[in-house]
């Protein structure tokens, strides 16, 4: 319902006609500025006074750099550096010569301005690099920000959502049916779980995150796991006396209650819990799961 | 104009996309004018980096890229008044039939503007546009269990607010 309602008043907004032309005019434009800037002389005829200035400044450098290293192993006497002023007839003072180099030690140096040329061989990894160059940062920047306009409660629920809980083989006393003899699989993954629609039977289910280390059998299903493992998946270890009965309603899906879980996987609903084992996981070092009641 | 054919040309782009575009927008400068704004930078954008697109969806995924960063950049600049004025603005039509918004329209899509960006976005791009999680997750550049939080936290605010818990003015 909260979905329809959304979706007919976001329909309502549309670029009427005369935006739309607007914009298709200023593309137009836009393209024109694009052709005229790839008709202009190329960069390959500046490179002759690139060159040039490129040159002087690495001598320029070289110049400095000699000082610095060559001149410390001559004669400490020979390095005295007398300055001379340049002045005008007035005594104001032009320039500081270097008696050594006769170079103006005012002189300012700076890098040539050099144009570049557009790199038409894009990759398409290099295409979303460029929609989403800034986008890190500006998520970041965003994420942060918004932190800051947050409560400090705000803050502290965000981050109280979540918890670790080891679970091995050592605390399990609730696996029914399982086989010894048979072939297992050993897991070590880590199962995040978000929980959906609890709240509307009046149970508060926070999202869990649960190591789970386990060997379990081959063909061990997904409704072998919910139906045995729910205490673990909803964050609690012992009995739930207030809600366990309604709990036990919804995860027990081998007595195929009437009031089921839906389970979503990394986004994808899963439709038959039977049909899905759970060495699909296996080799994953985290499943991400959203149980969601309706 | 572009001699391309298909979702490589401007002209097919705009006419597919545009609205999502200006949409997408609103949803976070949340009053017309911006979000026009930022919806013709967007294709303006597409023609100066003159990107290759392997696909449709390749397409609208990088337009959407865009928009987004450049509406949080206008964010970022010019802190957005919520201003429902300026929506009914947009909302209201001679066509009556549009025109017949229910009060239950009105008030999910008010509760949804009044949330803060992070959840206005989400929301936006799972319900309205129909992306996964992961989908969401590679357009604004978040880890997916950290969309998969923003939508269940957007959830259990637009239920208080829907259930009369919170002023739809406010903004959490």
């Amino acid at each position: 319902m909260l979905e329809q309602n959304y979706r007919n008043m976001m329909n309502r907004i549309k670029a009427d006609d005369e935006f739309r032309q607007q914009l298709l005019n200023r593309l137009e434009n836009e393209r024109e500025k694009c052709n005229t800037a790839v008709s202009r002389p190329s960069f390959k005829r500046y490179i002759p006074a690139v060159a040039g200035i490129a040159a002087a400044f690495v001598l320029t450098l070289a110049v400095f750099a000699s000082r610095a290293f060559i001149f410390p192993l001559v004669d400490d006497e020979d390095l005295a550096v007398t300055h001379k002023n340049t002045t005008d007839e007035d005594g104001t003072i032009l320039g500081v010569l270097d008696n050594n180099t006769g170079s103006d030690l005012n002189a300012n140096i700076s890098e040539p301005d050099v144009e570049t040329e557009i790199n038409e061989n894009k990759t398409v990894a290099d295409m979303d690099n460029e929609a989403t160059g800034t986008s890190e940062e500006i998520c970041t920047n965003d994420t942060q920000n918004e932190m800051t306009d947050d409560s400090a409660d705000e803050i502290n629920a965000e981050t109280q959502t979540y918890s670790i809980v080891t679970y091995s083989d050592e605390n399990d006393v609730l696996i029914k049916g399982l086989a010894t003899a048979e072939e297992t699989i050993e897991y070590n993954t880590t199962l995040h779980f978000m929980f959906e629609g609890f709240e509307n039977y009046g149970i508060g289910l926070v999202s869990n995150d649960v190591v789970f280390e386990k060997s379990l059998p081959l063909m061990y299903t997904l409704t072998d796991f919910f139906s045995d493992h729910y205490n673990t998946i909803i964050g609690e270890n012992g009995e739930l006396e207030m809600y366990d009965g309604l709990l036990d309603t919804f995860f027990n899906i081998r007595a195929n209650s009437v009031q089921q879980i839906n389970v979503y996987i990394n986004g994808l609903e899963i439709l038959n819990l039977d049909n899905a084992l759970m060495s699909d996981f296996k080799d994953m070092t985290d499943v991400y799961f959203v149980v969601s009641v309706t | 104009m572009s001699t391309d054919n298909g979702y490589n040309s401007a002209e097919y782009l705009v006419d597919k996309f545009l609205n999502d575009i200006l949409r997408l927008s609103l949803i976070y400068v949340r009053n017309l004018e911006d979000a026009q704004d930022i919806s013709q930078q967007v294709f303006v954008t597409y023609l100066r980096k003159s990107p290759h697109f392997e696909s449709e969806v390749h397409a609208k995924n990088w337009l959407f890229k865009v928009a987004v960063n450049l509406s949080k950049n206008q964010l970022r600049s010019k802190k957005s008044e919520i201003n429902f004025d300026d929506l009914e603005g947009v909302l209201s039509t001679e066509d009556e039939v549009l025109d017949s918004r229910t009060d239950c329209e009105e008030a999910v899509f008010k509760a949804v503007m009044s949330l803060k960006s992070i959840y206005r976005e989400v929301i936006h791009l799972y319900y309205y546009d129909g992306y996964d999680t992961n989908e969401i997750a590679r357009i604004l550049g978040l880890p997916s269990a950290s969309v998969r939080s923003r939508l269940a936290r957007a959830r259990k605010l637009l239920e208080i607010k829907l259930k009369g818990g919170e002023s739809v003015g406010a903004e959490l």
